[in-house]
């Protein structure tokens, strides 16, 4: 995506990342869960949201087409869906996304609603043989593992080209 | 409930009440001499009807609003239209109810209908039969966006709704 910057930091413990094709909906979702953060010394915020039961809002949602990503408020991928079709997705072979484990901070212009624009949806990559999908919107040069089923994809300057997910399966009915 | 159920207009002392599909519910205009009985003495629920330039207060969602006044039987008949657009059941699958559930990503069921009845309807663009995209401009904040509803007319079940730049 043109305008979604990534900022990688390694790690050594992956987030998990469950994803699921809904036929009702024709939409195809994945949510991430994060390993907790070392526990931090209680701060005032937290004991008056918490008094007063208020509720921290998301940091953003980027939008592409159909396809919506929705950021934590640590600007990591907390979940996203794609409404899509999957008669019109590409069938080929894909190889595994080798790379570095990480949790990837994402960077775009939110307005004051917390919404950023992506350009078109992606195109739709699906090897039925690994049940891997790819979500391209162009080529990506280095991969960053945050789960161990989601990899991303970046370009040389940074920007998110690929989303890539392993054990993703697709009944073959819905591929035709 | 907090949403906005009608609009109301003021030019000098006609006062004009319209439902949130732009239909006039009333006409008033004050009279020249002060009636023993103010119509104009309900100030509104909280959340159910603002106006610019009232009293101000915040709904429970930290909404800054403002506050209207309006006559018993035009607040009537704004409920009796806000009703009336209620009436067609909406379901949802799966994921739209998700989002239904979650604050950052819930959208008013009537604002919903309100697409469906003004918005521009077209086929779905993923070419499923039976599913009609429907798109209408809206703002939030401020700022202008596209109000996407996709919905499968035999059951009125919404797969898929966003709003987006």
């Amino acid at each position: 995506m043109q305008h979604v910057f990534i900022r990688p930091v390694m790690v050594t413990a992956l987030a998990i990342a469950v994803s699921d094709w809904d036929r009702e909906c024709h939409t195809m979702s994945c949510r991430v869960t994060y390993p907790p953060a070392p526990a931090a010394a209680p701060v005032l915020r937290d004991s008056i949201d918490s008094n007063f039961h208020i509720r921290a809002s998301a940091t953003g949602l980027i939008t592409a087409g159909t396809f919506a990503l929705a950021l934590d408020r640590q600007c990591r991928v907390n979940d996203f869906d794609f409404y899509t079709n999957p008669g019109h997705w590409t069938i080929a072979s894909l190889t595994p996304a080798e790379g570095a484990s990480a949790v990837l901070f994402l960077e775009a212009d939110f307005d004051e609603n917390g919404r950023a624009k992506g350009e078109a949806e992606p195109a739709a990559i699906y090897d039925p043989e690994h049940a891997r999908l790819c979500l391209s919107w162009g080529l990506a040069n280095s991969w960053y593992r945050i789960a161990p089923t989601l990899a991303l994809g970046l370009s040389a300057d940074g920007r998110l080209m690929q989303i890539r997910l392993d054990d993703f399966l697709v009944p073959a009915k819905d591929l035709v | 409930m907090d949403g906005v159920i009608g609009y109301q207009e003021n030019l000098g002392a006609v006062f004009r009440t319209y439902d949130l599909a732009g239909n006039i519910v009333s006409l008033y205009e004050k009279p020249l001499e002060t009636p023993l009985f103010d119509p104009f003495d309900i100030i509104l629920i909280v959340g159910s009807f603002w106006r610019a330039g009232s009293q101000g207060f915040a709904t429970r969602l930290g909404v800054s609003g403002v506050g209207a006044s309006i006559s018993q039987s035009g607040l009537l008949g704004l409920r009796t239209r806000f009703h009336a657009l209620t009436q067609q059941q909406l379901r949802f699958g799966g994921k739209p109810l998700q989002r239904m559930k979650d604050p950052d990503r819930f959208v008013p069921v009537h604002i919903l209908r309100l697409a469906m009845l003004h918005g521009k309807r077209s086929p779905d663009p993923m070419g499923y039969a039976g599913l009609y995209l429907y798109t209408i401009p809206m703002k939030r904040i401020g700022k202008s966006y596209q109000r996407e509803v996709l919905v499968r007319e035999s059951d009125y079940t919404v797969p898929h709704f966003l709003f987006k730049h």
